[in-house]
């Protein structure tokens, strides 16, 4: 009753990450498959695959038992593949009705609005559909998105953590939904990283790790438990520094309160406080999209404070700009290096200086860039940090990702800081380069300097803190040292499941 | 010199795509010639004598080309400082004429110390500029509007403004054609005598080359460019994107005055305005052709505004022989829409590679 | 003249005055609408206008003459369509070429083909013949320029092509997951909008003003753009705009010259106003307007 079948997916990204590593699974009809990963899994990307947005570079989709190979994602719509993104692509202004019927040609009104109101009947979804979309809510704008599929028929039904954005009700109602569907004898696909939902709504659960199916189970036959272990489990080995004891404890970074709100308008951080210590790593665990980037911003200065107040050593820092704070000696190692922590279109240089360019050492009068003092200075932090670089004068487009972001921890750190906040800073870098940066914050650590690690890859949070703290919708759910948490508390925290 | 060599290797693919633009509008312009009816080797034997011609035997035509590309450095730069801001400052033709009128009302004035008198003279063609090019940096903080459609409706305002007011009130009184000229010790002296060609190029060059030093030399230049080319990366480090904008206009608003300072008071024989902006109107119109071929950098500009300089000088011998000086616009708007498509370069490149791949 | 012959005279003029704009604008409106920037609307009728009073000439009928200048618009419309879309050219400073190149041709062109400096003139009788209502000579132009308008609102706002390109100018993406060719929509309505600008400036030359200059256009292009943004993009509105910008340009015309106006606003200054208009109404400050989304940005998916 296979109605699609991956079979071998690999997919490699141009810049050489590798997305999935050979994945097949089963999507059946009358079935809701729950897809269960952490980041990075691969879980969006394979679905993506499935849906026509994305091309394998190796391996097949079959649907029906046919090979189908799409190459955009209205050629599986039509062939009855329907993906519900997380940013969902609505007109705005157009109302629900017109965004369902957009496309379909001259269409007989009447007959539409009588075939919406009957499949409003049969599922129970309600949703008004002669409101601009965008004055719904996000729940509603959801329920056009379906309805505007299953208007056209899609047998298949991929739903992409459809739950970010719902009420509690609404996303009861969306689990009544999609059960009636899949009695109906639609397939659905439940993209998540919520151990919860995928136990209540799911009838089978597949988890990705890396890449790769870690395993397939029944949701029934399974626990909270055991997939938490499946989601997190422990693989590559690296060789660390050790951890010394720094002798003298004081509070680098308080934070207090801290209530924060995200591009929407809705609070994204709500009510974190903390203490960071000398010469400790803090660790900060989840998935992404718990209010972790706005944390980030709000601690180093690009984003707005809502409420509550930050300390560092001792004295207030809220909403400071970023180059007060690095004067202060609160660095930023950016998530996104392409956009924040790098011009991209400037060379190695002026990279370098970024940041820097306020600070006299690299200044004549205080208005003239010193060239040459700049340049000295890049070459040493080449040096020290190992980095390949052909010139100081490259584009730093051509320099690979592990040493764009050497780059940036090099510069950071030539600012002699007393706090770091670190935000996934090993993400797509080679092993080689993951290890350096690595031991480079623990032998930070080690000399006095209080590091705030927020990563949505686990093993490294595990790896590296002293302590953890496991954020989930905005709240800390949990904060102690390593050494006091199991590894199945941690999956199931992350997951939003409290004990 | 390692400068220029070390430019030319990074920027191969730009100077690459401004020759493939400027074939293009030459090919372009030479059809439409050729359609007219004209001949083209006498016409193009006439372009090439007004233009440069034999340096050696008679340099006049060399400095005529010359005459033309000065203030064409700096409209072009002012124009490009904006993009480079990620703005379109099409206004630069408007802070251009309200530049002149600061020149016209300040040539004016009486009783003043000749050295005072000419500073003065000089800052009002700034002042008036700069006050013209603040407007739409203004709107556009304040008001998010988009600066393109200020600009133009600027640059009419100005037109009939500026007219409006040098002609009603500071004609000539001996001819009514012209504005009341400059005063002799305002004018730039001569390069080359018997020639129309001033220490304007000297000046452009040197602003030209000032320019470049405050963009890549200085602390607040590299600011203006980090804000321009990625405004999250500034406000990572704590550079203010705002200021980028108000200050490329700014600045854009000061290199206009200095344009139209030296239309005025460095190109003989008359040291005034023409009535209807004559001898004013087309450059910042130019300067955006000039940008672009230069591919919005300094240097390049310097060298594309010979080429540009070129084409006006060029167009004389056209006129001589019958044909309208306008069909430089036809060579410009085609080289203009040439470079529109980024890197044009890549795209043929890739073209022809498909065919050959078959 | 009395008050009343006055003021139905100024009536008639902003008619008159109206046309050119009102196409243009429209024609713009639809172009936008789909997610396409085309400043060229003033070198457009430059063209327009030139090409018509070529083929009129040569035919001796004014309606061929309106076709070719539709048929320029068309021409640059497909290319300026083609440059935004497929090569991903940057829109603005595209059309700030086709600008110049109308200007070039303009200029060059009246002395290439008709050996006459600056303006060519055509005789009476080559112009679009008038109809007469009530003593009024009126161009059949005036209810062609009004029923374009009603017909694009309809087809923008009650068919299925009309919406689907609204989506494309509002959230491409939207449109690309259902089907839609968003690059071959951008195009046709880029074609519509500069063919309707090239019928604007075949008008200019062949109906209203007889001949052909340099100048022709005057800045009408530029307060057609504005006039998009001061009509919230909906071509009802744009006739509510063009009959506006149509009354300042009759009271140049008219009323300037008159010596009890010039004593208060002197006439070359009157022609400013609607031009500081402009910029008061794009700014908001009188009203918020609303843009297409995904306005000036080329697609791509993902």
């Amino acid at each position: 009753m296979a109605l699609v079948a991956a079979e071998g997916i690999v997919k490699i990204y141009p810049d050489g990450t590798e997305a999935l590593r050979g994945v097949s699974l089963e999507i059946r009809s009358g079935e809701i498959l729950g897809l269960l990963g952490e980041n990075g899994a691969g879980k969006t990307t394979l679905m993506k695959i499935v849906s026509g947005l994305l091309s394998p570079t190796h391996g097949r989709i079959r649907l029906d038992g046919n090979v189908v190979h799409f190459k955009m994602p209205a050629q599986a719509l039509k062939a009855g593949i329907g993906m519900v993104h997380q940013h969902i692509p609505l007109v705005h202004n157009f109302t629900g009705f017109e965004n369902i019927i957009l496309g379909l040609g001259r269409i007989d009104f009447e007959k539409a609005r009588k075939k919406l109101a009957e499949l409003m009947e049969e599922t129970g979804l309600k949703v008004n559909l002669d409101v601009p979309v965008e004055n719904l809510s996000l729940g509603e704008r959801q329920r056009i998105e379906i309805l505007k599929m299953l208007f056209r028929g899609v047998k298949v039904l991929i739903l992409d953590e459809p739950t970010t954005n719902l009420t509690p009700i609404e996303t009861k109602e969306l689990f009544v939904l999609l059960k009636k569907l899949a009695k109906e004898g639609k397939a659905i696909v439940f993209i998540s990283h919520k151990i919860k939902e995928v136990m209540s709504v799911t009838d089978r659960v597949v988890v990705l790790r890396k890449g790769k199916v870690v395993g397939e189970l029944l949701t029934r036959e399974t626990t909270p438990q055991e997939l938490a272990s499946l989601m997190v489990g422990r693989q590559v080995v690296f060789r660390y520094l050790p951890k010394e004891r720094y002798p003298r404890q004081e509070d680098l970074l308080v934070v207090k309160d801290l209530w924060v709100k995200d591009d929407f308008k809705k609070d994204a951080v709500k009510g974190i406080s903390f203490e960071l210590r000398s010469g400790e790593i803090l660790g900060v665990a989840g998935v992404e999209g718990n209010g972790q980037r706005e944390l980030v911003e709000a601690l180093t200065g690009l984003r707005k404070v809502h409420k509550g107040k930050v300390f560092l050593q001792g004295e207030e820092v809220t909403n400071l700009s970023p180059d007060k704070l690095s004067f202060k000696g609160l660095v930023h190692i950016p998530e996104d290096r392409r956009n924040f922590g790098l011009v991209m279109e400037m060379n190695f240089l002026e990279n370098v200086l970024l940041g820097l360019h306020r600070y006299r050492d690299f200044l004549i009068a205080g208005q003239i860039i010193n060239w040459s003092k700049v340049s000295e200075h890049a070459k040493e932090l080449i040096e020290k940090y190992e980095m390949v670089v052909a010139s100081v004068k490259s584009p730093v487009r051509s320099l690979s990702g592990g040493n764009q972001q050497k780059l940036i921890v090099a510069r950071e750190l030539s600012k002699n800081p007393s706090v770091i906040i670190a935000a996934n800073p090993t993400r797509g870098l080679d092993v080689a380069s993951t290890q350096f940066v690595r031991n480079k914050l623990i032998e930070l650590r080690n000399r006095g300097i209080g590091v705030l690690l927020v990563s949505s890859d686990l093993d490294e949070v595990l790896d590296l803190s002293d302590r953890i703290a496991v954020i989930y919708e905005g709240r800390f759910l949990a904060l102690k040292p390593t050494k006091e948490y199991t590894l199945k508390e941690i999956g199931l925290l992350m997951g939003g499941v409290e004990e | 010199m390692s400068v220029i060599i070390r430019l030319l290797k990074d920027k191969y693919k730009s100077i690459i795509n401004s020759i493939i633009a400027l074939a293009i509008g030459f090919i372009g312009g030479i059809f439409a010639i050729y359609v007219a009816g004209f001949d083209v080797g006498e016409a193009m034997g006439m372009f090439w004598a007004h233009s440069i011609g034999n340096p050696f035997v008679d340099i006049y035509p060399l400095t005529v080309t010359l005459t033309y590309s000065a203030p064409l450095m700096l409209t072009g730069l002012a124009f490009a400082l904006c993009a480079r801001a990620g703005l379109f400052n099409i206004g630069v033709e408007g802070q251009l004429y309200m530049g002149a009128l600061g020149i016209v009302l300040a040539s004016s004035m009486l009783g003043l110390p000749t050295g005072l008198h000419s500073l003065v003279i000089l800052g009002g063609a700034v002042l008036f500029a700069l006050a013209w090019s603040s407007i739409p940096a203004i709107l556009k903080v304040w008001r998010g509007t988009n600066e393109v459609v200020v600009t133009i409706m600027l640059n009419y305002i100005a037109l009939w403004t500026a007219d409006y007011i040098i002609f009603k009130f500071y004609a000539d009184p001996s001819d009514a054609t012209k504005s009341i000229p400059i005063p002799a010790y305002a004018r730039l002296p001569l390069l080359v005598e018997g020639t129309s060609l001033s220490w304007n190029i000297v000046l452009s060059i040197g602003v030209v080359l000032l320019v470049y030093f405050f963009l890549w030399y200085t602390k607040f230049g590299y600011e203006m460019r980090v804000a321009g080319t990625n405004p999250t990366a500034a406000r990572y480090a704590g550079i203010n994107p705002r200021r980028a904008v108000i200050s490329s206009f700014l600045i854009g608003g000061v290199l206009a005055g200095l344009a139209a300072y030296e239309k005025i008071a460095g190109i003989p024989p008359s040291y005034s305005v023409m009535s209807s902006m004559a001898n004013v109107v087309g450059a910042g119109l130019d300067g955006i052709a000039v940008a672009l071929v230069g591919a919005n950098h300094p240097i390049g500009i310097i060298f594309a505004s010979f080429l540009i300089g070129m084409l006006s000088a060029g167009a004389k011998g056209f006129n001589l022989i019958g044909i309208p000086k306008e069909v430089v616009y036809i060579f410009q708007g085609v080289i203009v829409m040439s470079l529109a498509v980024p890197n044009i370069y890549t795209l043929i490149k890739r073209k022809i590679k498909g065919v050959g791949g078959g | 003249m009395t008050p009343i012959e006055m003021i139905v005279g100024l009536f008639v003029t902003t008619l008159i005055s109206m046309v050119p704009l009102l196409l243009a604008s429209v024609g713009e409106v639809v172009t936008e609408r789909s997610g396409v920037v085309n400043i060229g609307l003033e070198g457009i009728l430059l063209l327009g206008a030139f090409l018509a009073v070529m083929v009129d000439e040569a035919t001796h009928q004014p309606v061929l003459g309106f076709l070719a200048g539709a048929g320029i618009g068309s021409v640059i419309g497909l290319v300026h369509g083609v440059i935004s879309t497929k090569l991903k050219g940057n829109q603005i400073v595209n059309t700030i070429g086709v600008n110049m190149f109308a200007l070039g041709v303009v200029g060059f062109g009246i002395y290439a083909v008709w050996g006459v400096w600056g303006a060519k003139t055509i005789p009476y009788d080559l112009k679009l013949p008038h109809i007469t209502i009530a003593g009024y000579s009126l161009s059949p132009m005036i209810f062609v320029a009004l029923g374009i308008a009603i017909f694009t609102w309809w087809w923008l706002f009650r068919t299925p092509f009309g919406r689907t390109l609204r989506a494309v100018g509002e959230n491409p993406d939207a449109a690309d997951v259902v089907g839609v060719n968003v690059d071959l929509v951008r195009i046709i309505a880029t074609i519509y909008g500069a063919t309707l600008a090239g019928i604007g400036g075949a008008y200019l030359s062949i109906d209203w003003f007889g001949g052909v200059t340099r100048e022709i256009a005057s800045g009408r292009g530029w307060l057609a753009l504005a006039n998009v943004a001061f009509s919230n993009w909906n071509p009802l509105m744009a006739i509510v705009g063009s009959m506006l910008f149509g009354f300042f340009d009759a009271l140049v015309l008219w009323i300037g010259p008159m010596p009890e106006v010039n004593a208060i606003i002197p006439q070359e200054l009157l022609r400013t106003v609607p031009y500081i208009a402009t910029i008061i109404v794009i700014s908001g400050v009188i009203k918020r307007v609303r843009p297409p989304k995904a306005l000036g940005i080329p697609y791509s998916r993902e």
